[in-house]
């Protein structure tokens, strides 16, 4: 679905298996550069496994993946890369770091001698947090944040470096609708700059109402496509199986 | 006599050089253990470098090789099992922590008249601190104060969340396992002079001093070394004046002030919320 120019993450028959259990079968796709990509699928279907693999942080059991190009045994410009974990710093809250710090972390590019103590070819913090709407934060402890609050630091932490693709991983568990609908306006302004950005979610309609394309995952490649691929009953059963009870909304009839 | 004349002997010279240079390195090690919720490995080491002195008198090799060599060899095994997931992070410290002590015991009985050496290890004495001893403890207090200006935004990363510092490019299995033998030489270099059974305090109680101020990481950091001098430099004229051990006044001390800071911060607390 997605075009050839750029690609930014390169699936190729991708297998991953625990013991003997298979996580991932078979995934192939591509990602563009200037994509809004949304992934999604049911508990253990593979998402977060998924999301490690394009990491590194977990090594195919077969098959191969590129970021910008390189395989990714052998990428090193992770400053390219901003990552928001899921469940992001699941740390003591006493641990000692006031906001600028943990944004100022971001600022791990250089791998020369003298360019690690500088900060050239990053964002200056100070608009990093204004833009992240965390200015008003930067000397607050954080784990005296609340959970938006704190999904917003690492925001903009993963954004000081200037990466090109953005990866969040169910970046609004746990946090109130309000402050979910300020978040995901303010994604969509990182995306309209040129960002590239995968986002895993739980939520079908905030991925069909959000992002450009989507990859349903069930362990394999359900479909890769537009978000209204969503409303086709076959998708989600491929999906959820008959495990699933789809409820048609009253007014706009999406599942 | 004044504190002062105290410095005509070289041995006390001596022995304020080693005590000043233990309380920077301590909680500069110690900041990171403690974040890393690693604040038992010192003592873990510390049980270890012991076997390593029973091993080194048993087979007559030199005390310092022998307790770095074991208590390197600890740290790294105690990454690798903990980061293989095969024993849960703090019963990794408890195995080695209990098994070394076991061993020690082990050779004790095996030689005679060995226990003698071992239990001066156990308290530790600041004034039997050789020149040499203080220039290995400066060259570690260099080592360290290098190592965490080259690697300080990776150490940060490391001990917030270890995941995002893979993302980040944190070669994070390097680095651990240097920390970790920075740690080791840092436990074997103070064992001497605080002994086994205290250098994990005061490794510790001055960095947990320094966060009850909830400031960021690098006031906290450069609180804990304020904290860990005062205790080692009040420590030591208190263990000169009323003949005790070094190690045990200055981790008294170290506690005391803890003790201190967390009682009027309850209290200003206390007080904050009744005029709220």
């Amino acid at each position: 679905m997605s075009n050839t120019v750029n690609p930014i993450i390169e699936c190729h028959d991708v297998w991953f298996c625990y013991g003997n259990a298979i996580a991932l079968q078979d995934i192939s796709f591509r990602i563009s550069e200037g994509e809004y990509v949304g992934l999604v699928g049911g508990n253990g279907s593979g998402k977060t496994t998924l999301l490690k693999i394009i990491l590194g942080l977990l090594s195919p059991s077969e098959g191969e993946v590129k970021l910008f190009g390189q395989k990714v045994s052998e990428f090193r410009d992770w400053d390219k890369i901003g990552y928001v974990p899921q469940n992001v710093f699941r740390g003591d809250l006493g641990f000692p770091a006031t906001v600028r710090e943990v944004i100022e972390s971001g600022h791990l590019k250089a791998n020369t001698f003298w360019c690690r103590f500088g900060t050239q070819g990053c964002l200056d913090v100070l608009e990093v947090a204004r833009r992240s709407g965390v200015s008003h934060l930067l000397g607050k402890r954080i784990g005296e944040l609340s959970g938006g609050e704190r999904q917003r630091v690492f925001i903009a932490r993963a954004l000081v470096s200037a990466p090109r693709l953005l990866i969040l991983d169910e970046p609004t568990a746990g946090i109130d609708s309000e402050t979910e609908e300020q978040f995901y306006a303010f994604l969509n302004e990182l995306h309209m700059s040129g960002l590239t950005i995968i986002l895993v979610s739980h939520d079908l309609e905030v991925v069909r109402r959000e992002v450009g394309t989507v990859l349903c995952l069930n362990r394999r490649l359900v479909c890769h496509g537009k978000p209204e691929s969503l409303e086709q009953k076959e998708v989600l059963e491929a999906l959820y199986g008959n495990k699933k009870n789809i409820l048609h909304h009253e007014h706009t009839d999406h599942p | 006599m004044s504190i002062f004349s105290l410095f005509q002997f070289d041995f006390i010279v001596r022995a304020f050089e080693a005590a000043l240079l233990l309380g920077v390195l301590a909680p500069l090690v110690g900041m990171f253990l403690v974040v890393r919720h690693y604040s038992l490995l010192a003592d873990a080491l510390a049980h270890v470098s012991l076997l390593g002195v029973a091993l080194a008198i048993f087979f007559k090799i030199p005390i310092f090789i022998g307790a770095l060599f074991t208590s390197i060899l600890a740290a790294l095994s105690i990454e690798r099992l903990r980061r293989d997931g095969r024993v849960l992070g703090e019963a990794v410290i408890a195995l080695f922590l209990s098994s070394s002590l076991a061993l020690s015991i082990v050779i004790i009985n095996l030689k005679e008249g060995i226990n003698v050496n071992l239990i001066s290890y156990l308290f530790g004495s600041l004034t039997t601190v050789t020149e040499r001893d203080v220039f290995i403890l400066l060259g570690l207090v260099m080592a360290t104060l290098c190592f965490l200006l080259f690697y300080y935004r990776e150490l940060f990363l490391l001990s917030l969340d270890e995941e995002l510092a893979t993302v980040s490019g944190v070669r994070v299995r390097r680095l651990s396992a240097l920390f970790m033998i920075l740690a080791a030489c840092t436990v074997t270099a103070s064992l001497q002079m605080v002994g086994v059974l205290l250098i994990g305090a005061l490794m510790v109680v001055p960095v947990l001093t320094a966060m009850q101020f909830r400031l960021g990481f690098r006031l906290t950091l450069f609180l804990a070394v304020g904290f860990s001098l005062l205790s080692v430099v009040s420590g030591f004229f208190l263990a000169y004046y009323f003949d005790v051990a070094s190690g045990g006044a200055i981790v008294i001390v170290a506690v005391l002030i803890f003790s201190l800071v967390t009682i009027f911060d309850h209290l200003r607390t206390a007080f904050f919320q009744r005029r709220a």
